[in-house]
């Protein structure tokens, strides 16, 4: 029998460990992909028979379905206010922790908890704390005063309230930052203060451009999901009230699992695929100008 | 490296062979026994009592085993993607049945029960409209609930308001929840009454006794009836009350109709079926009654709304007799029996209650004397569409109650919107 090549052995033993993953995708991820690609040109309703009806789910996206833009409007207002709000926070947490106080290994702990808690679980604890008669939030802002805020009941401020939810999300950037500046050399920050420069001109001059990848990292995975999100919204508000926090992704849902279209809400779901590989390439293009590499400057 | 990789393999083989062993071993000592599965949405205290259903079924069955598998979240998602999957429970219990029959979920139970000679003439109509769709009969009726006003005793001493009596108005119930609310803000404020923006399912009874529908009998236009005067004014009359009420969002109204605000005396009505009764009754501080809705003038009839379920089939299950026979026991006469004896609540077979004594026993039997005056089955039951157009309805209610828009105006638009939907 011949003797494979050590090369070739390796390359062999290579795949087999991958091979699990591989399967996994293919059956879990690609099959249903492409299972709900297809679903999208079609009438379907779970279990009848698959009728093609070529593109009318996805004019009808344009045309007859007035919950559909107006869920892209409000989701485009959503991630806009979301996505920074993460990464600031997450970023200006993870920056504090690196400083020398005093209890930021249990900080980083309290941080990092609720990424452990699910969407849904999390999502009745805030609706709880949002209860405008007796959630925690009102009783809390009594104490200076403030008289008790209809934070989920008022449809003109519904949509906001669920943005303060996402700083529950923020240990996952948070936990990348914090390897980052972390891995940031400290013989820069040393030259700075020889030449006098002060801590906020430091984070901006040093810590910020040496962690831009991670940056751009974190920018990517928080847009994705916030584009995604929906476990919080069906818990807390289930879209209202006057259908403020009606979502894309709630209309996604509402249409392959309370109305059973599965091939509108598949074609739902191939036109927000498309719009968040649009502002991923866009993401891409521009990180050219803005994202350090260190290896890229020979460094 | 290579020797680790047979290893593992050799490792994977093992166990799967001992696995596939085990399995054999226990499918050919259980081979007598029919295995059957039994999906429902309970858990906790609830679940326990559908195992003591099932117990007591298994006991005078022995050949029959039954699993019960409890999906207290995303149940109707579950139900519904299992079943796409072709690889479902062999029982479940449903509340939207149009839909369910639509989407091919669960099988007609008409020929076992023609077989078997069931005379679904016993259960209460309301609860079978419940199993009834195109002409097929899709389950067997669970216990029931209509919905009805509990009232809190102390907050009526406290504002020297005389208690409520079946056959109270419209007029009546603003008045006293005018009278019971304080005005005032945070902790000290109380409220007469906890209401609820864009809840379909709690205002429907109110419409029907107003000589209203939501939607005609084929369950295909809304026109006409969601906008008519009957509706209207019961909107109209409800905004008011909801103006001095204490409010809840639609969500926490779906899981604590202001339970806990009713419980400390901080609201002195709340609408609700008999589900808080076991723990209201536990508590040794709150006294309170239980009366039917009020009606929008006096000498005219209650009309409330009844939750309810079947025990149903799945189309896809693999032991249809056996289930049959758990189906038939547990929403059959000994299955409502064993309900009203643990006092959890009341069968859909009206005579059980009648021999069991339940109607004399005091809140539980309160709620079986309002669901007397029910004659209606929730619009849900006229077709699966209804859950979208339904959601028109709610936009509607919640725009009339949150925004101050005109009530005729909001409904004269739900009413085409909902028509583009059912007509669709």
């Amino acid at each position: 029998m011949k003797r494979l090549t050590i090369s070739t052995q390796e390359k062999l033993d290579g795949y087999l460990f991958i091979l699990p993953w591989i399967l996994g995708f293919l059956v879990f991820y690609a099959g249903p992909l492409l299972f709900s690609f297809v679903v999208s040109f079609c009438n379907w309703d779970y279990l009848q028979n698959l009728t093609f009806i070529g593109l009318k789910n996805y004019f009808k996206i344009f045309s007859s379905d007035a919950y559909a833009l107006d869920g892209l409007k409000k989701t485009a207002i959503f991630v806009g206010l979301e996505v920074p709000l993460q990464l600031g926070l997450s970023l200006l947490i993870a920056y504090l922790l690196t400083q020398n106080i005093r209890g930021t290994k249990v900080a980083k702990a309290i941080v990092y908890l609720p990424a452990v808690i699910s969407g849904a679980v999390g999502g009745i604890i805030w609706r709880y704390m949002f209860n405008t008669q007796s959630g925690v939030l009102n009783y809390l802002i009594s104490f200076i005063g403030i008289k008790p805020i209809p934070w989920i009941d008022d449809p003109s401020i519904a949509l906001y309230s669920i943005v303060l939810t996402g700083v529950w999300a923020i240990g996952q950037p948070m936990i990348l930052f914090l390897a980052a500046i972390e891995g940031v050399p400290r013989n820069y920050y040393e030259s700075a203060d020889i030449d006098g420069a002060g801590k906020f001109s430091q984070f901006i001059h040093i810590t910020l451009p040496l962690i831009s990848p991670t940056i751009f990292l974190n920018l990517i995975i928080v847009m994705i999901s916030q584009f995604q999100m929906l476990a919080p919204i069906i818990v807390i508000t289930s879209g209202g009230p006057v259908n403020a926090t009606r979502l894309y992704s709630y209309v996604e849902y509402t249409n392959a699992f309370k109305y059973l279209k599965m091939g509108y809400a598949s074609a739902l779901s191939w036109f927000m695929f498309a719009i968040i590989l649009l502002l991923s390439l866009i993401l891409f293009k521009s990180s050219n100008k803005w994202v350090y590499y260190h290896s890229e400057r020979g460094n | 490296m290579k020797k680790m990789l047979y290893l593992m393999i050799c490792f994977i083989m093992i166990s799967g062979t001992l696995l596939y062993a085990g399995g054999q071993q226990e499918s050919e000592t259980a081979d007598s026994v029919t295995e059957i599965t039994f999906m429902t949405w309970n858990s906790g205290f609830h679940l326990e009592v559908d195992q003591k259903l099932a117990d007591a079924f298994m006991a005078e069955n022995p050949l029959i085993k039954v699993e019960l598998i409890s999906v207290p979240q995303g149940f109707d998602d579950k139900v519904l993607t299992s079943n796409a999957a072709g690889n479902t429970p062999d029982g479940l219990v449903i509340w939207n049945t149009p839909q369910f029959v639509e989407a091919g979920v669960v099988e007609d139970l008409t020929p076992y029960i023609e077989r078997d000679g069931l005379d679904m003439g016993e259960y209460h109509p309301v609860t079978k409209q419940w199993a009834e769709y195109k002409g097929g009969i899709y389950g067997l009726p669970k216990d029931y609930t209509p919905r009805a006003i509990y009232y809190n005793k102390n907050v009526f001493d406290e504002a020297g308001v005389a208690y409520p009596q079946d056959g109270w108005t419209f007029d009546d119930f603003t008045e006293i929840t005018k009278k019971l609310t304080n005005g005032k803000e945070g902790a000290d404020a109380r409220y007469g009454y906890v209401a609820i923006p864009g809840h379909t399912y709690a205002i429907q009874g109110y419409i029907w006794s107003n000589g209203g529908e939501l939607v005609s009998k084929d369950g295909k236009t809304a026109t006409g009836y969601i906008n008519s005067q009957a509706v209207v004014e019961v909107a109209e009359w409800y905004k008011e009350l909801f103006d001095m009420s204490m409010t809840t969002s639609t969500m926490d109204a779906y899981q604590n109709l202001g339970q806990d605000q009713f419980q400390t005396g901080i609201v002195g009505m709340m609408d609700n079926g008999s589900w808080p009764i076991d723990v209201f009754s536990k508590d040794t501080s709150l006294d309170f009654g239980i009366v039917a809705p009020p009606v929008p003038k006096a000498g005219m009839k209650p009309s409330p709304v009844i939750h309810s379920a079947t025990y149903s089939m799945f189309a896809k299950a693999k032991n249809k007799d056996a289930v049959w026979e758990y189906i038939k026991f547990v929403g059959g006469v000994e299955g409502g029996k064993i309900i009203e004896e643990l006092r959890y609540g009341i069968s859909a077979i009206p005579s059980v209650t009648e021999s069991s004594g339940l109607a004399d026993v005091p809140y539980i039997g309160d709620f079986y004397r309002v669901a007397a005056h029910a004659d209606h089955a929730p619009a849900f039951t006229t077709g699966p569409k209804w859950f979208e157009a339904d959601g028109e309805f709610k936009t509607a209610l919640e725009e009339i109650f949150l925004l101050d828009r005109d009530a005729t105006e909001a409904l004269n638009e739900a009413a085409r919107k909902m028509d583009a939907i059912l007509q669709n």
